[in-house]
């Protein structure tokens, strides 16, 4: 029981800390996010595994940890409202060329990020060449050009 | 080719975007950053042990008594409990201090210094008898860790003397 309930707990405050970070947080790594994130395992691990070094306990709190995503998946995909609050739901930055400064501000992405996209995606150069510009759910940012004259 | 330049269509591109949650969702971020720095915060000073807000003394209603404790702790984390036995409070070169034993399986000692002659059992306690010169007091320093998970409490004794009892909350 100590295991499964040491996993719910631990997953719960990742699923919390990692939601109030922010998307920008945890998509697009560079090397320091990845050594961040390395280290945020190493100080999950004593917690989500205590003393115990069996293998059993150890398959169970894996069990857990993916038996908790899948049913959290599910349920989110059965109620839109929870899908939202878990995964959150994807933002127009920019429309027709012209930035959303309010909306890019407050999701900490600025026009260089878009510009990044949008040159690695559509091979563009330039903010007025785009439609939209999507800040999806999971961090990244989507490009949708201008059809050409 | 007679294109003609593209217009964005009045309702925007084909996203779920749902504007009003995500404000409130960044005014949730916003106030969880708070939260989370007043956390830190607290965990520095030591609310959540070892700090100046966890460190405390209690003496007994004689002053003979004086033991420095960890308010706040952690499961599995070790704790320093420092007895400080008066000159008066001990007898015949000896000085013996009583810990209640559940305090005892709820906190597993590590070490004793200075070390302890004899531990012995006397009903409910464990007693540490240690060698002291005629006519001076000990200070003990009791290394211990945590075994069990929330509010513990101890009655520290000397012999024929008031005790101390003290309250500690072990964090899970």
């Amino acid at each position: 029981m100590d295991a499964v309930l040491r996993a719910v707990v631990v997953y719960l405050f990742l699923l919390i800390v990692i939601r109030i970070a922010g998307k920008r947080s945890v998509s697009q790594l560079t090397t320091f996010d990845l050594v961040v994130i390395l280290i945020l395992s190493e100080a999950t691990q004593q917690a989500l595994l205590g003393d115990d070094f069996s293998v059993l306990n150890a398959f169970l709190v894996i069990m857990t940890l993916v038996g908790l995503q899948i049913l959290f998946d599910s349920v989110g995909q059965r109620w839109k409202r929870f899908g939202r609050v878990i995964d959150g739901s994807p933002v127009v930055v920019l429309e027709d060329g012209r930035p959303l400064s309010d909306r890019l501000k407050r999701a900490r992405v600025d026009e260089a990020d878009i510009l990044e996209q949008a040159r690695r995606s559509q091979g563009i150069d330039s903010l007025d060449q785009i439609k939209y510009a999507v800040l999806e759910r999971g961090g990244g940012i989507s490009v949708i050009p201008k059809s050409s004259a | 080719m007679g294109m003609p330049a593209s217009g964005s269509p009045a309702s925007g591109p084909k996203v779920e975007q749902d504007l009003d949650f995500q404000r409130r969702e960044w005014a949730f971020q916003r106030v969880g950053w708070a939260v989370m720095l007043a956390i830190v915060v607290a965990g520095l000073l030591g609310l959540f042990a070892t700090g100046p807000l966890s460190r405390s003394t209690v003496s007994n209603a004689d002053r003979t008594l004086r033991v420095s404790f960890e308010r706040f702790t952690r499961f599995g984390a070790p704790s320093e409990l420092v007895v400080d036995v008066a000159p008066g409070a001990t007898e015949g070169g000896e000085a013996r201090i009583a810990l209640s034993r559940d305090y005892l399986t709820a906190f597993q000692v590590q070490a004793v210094a200075p070390e302890a002659e004899s531990v012995e059992t006397q009903g409910p306690d464990l007693v540490y008898v240690f060698e002291v010169d005629e006519g001076s007091g000990l200070e003990a320093t009791f290394d211990l860790q945590a075994d069990e998970r929330w509010r513990k409490s101890a009655v520290i004794r000397v012999p024929e003397r008031p005790p101390v009892s003290l309250d500690q909350f072990i964090y899970p």
